[in-house]
């Protein structure tokens, strides 16, 4: 069975568990998100797919019995702890999502620039376009230049190129954080994600019933 | 009878659930905000060929 079609049956099983299967085309891909696969990656050769999970705390590529290594990898994501939490809201500012990220380090380390912490807002549509049925759309990134230390909250904005030819009733965005165990080499790890939902308070939904 | 609209619409607005929650910023959980608690959210990425 051709990998796009079992990672789709993948979603459908993991369906209500907070797992989120995503997809980029591997020639044209788009943020800080691939670099991961190579980071983690030690082999000489590889050929698509390229999957990560958790930012490279695991990988895999090419032909591999599908359905047992990829729910084996996420299964085994799932009983880890996360190491950092978010809260985020995002506005869309014309064709762009803007989003404002709350990220406190729950680890024993501190984040900064020395391991390569970054802060990724990952914006993902409901579409069949490649393999799967979800497609990156954008995935800006910022790293973390001001330390972090375990237990300090920090906020950043993170702000996309412009989004053409989307249906926005179809996208979804998500924030996380990740860096480098290792320091300048190794895989990254990821220490949270979450989804972001819309800042738009309830009173400006309901502002055009006012005014008629 | 404006007023008397406004008045409906905000008390609909405060007993609203949904008032507060669409202000708060969305925590970790699935597309339609089921999970609330700190767990992990698990990102697979693929990167594939298109063609």
């Amino acid at each position: 069975m051709v990998p796009g079609r079992v990672i789709d049956e993948l979603a459908q099983e993991y369906a209500g568990r907070p797992v989120v299967f995503i997809e980029q085309n591997a020639w044209a891909p788009v943020g800080e998100r691939i670099s991961r696969f190579w980071a983690a990656h030690t082999d000489d050769n590889s050929s698509t797919p390229l999957v990560i999970v958790d930012s490279g705390h695991q990988c895999t590529n090419g032909a591999v019995d599908y359905h047992a290594v990829y729910s084996g990898m996420v299964d085994q994501e799932l009983a880890r702890p996360p190491e950092a939490e978010i809260a985020a809201s995002y506005t869309r500012v014309g064709n762009r999502i803007r989003a404002d990220i709350e990220l406190k380090n729950l680890s024993s380390r501190t984040l900064s620039i020395e391991n390569e912490a970054t802060a990724h807002l990952i914006v993902y549509e409901d579409k069949h376009v490649g393999q799967t049925g979800r497609i990156v759309r954008a995935a800006p990134w910022a790293e973390i230049t001001t330390e972090l230390v375990p237990s300090a909250t920090m906020t950043l904005t993170l702000e996309t190129p412009e989004l053409s030819g989307v249906d926005w009733s179809k996208l979804h965005v998500i924030a996380l954080a990740d860096y480098r165990p290792g320091g300048e080499s190794g895989p990254y790890d990821m220490l949270q994600a979450a989804f972001v939902g819309s800042a738009v308070p309830a009173t400006q939904l309901y502002l055009p019933l006012v005014q008629r | 009878m404006r007023r008397l609209a406004l008045t409906l619409i905000l008390i609909f607005l405060l007993l609203s659930p949904g008032y507060p929650a669409a202000a708060q910023p969305e925590r970790s959980g699935s597309p339609e905000g089921a999970a609330a608690t700190q767990e992990r959210l698990v990102l697979f990425e693929s990167f594939m060929t298109f063609g």
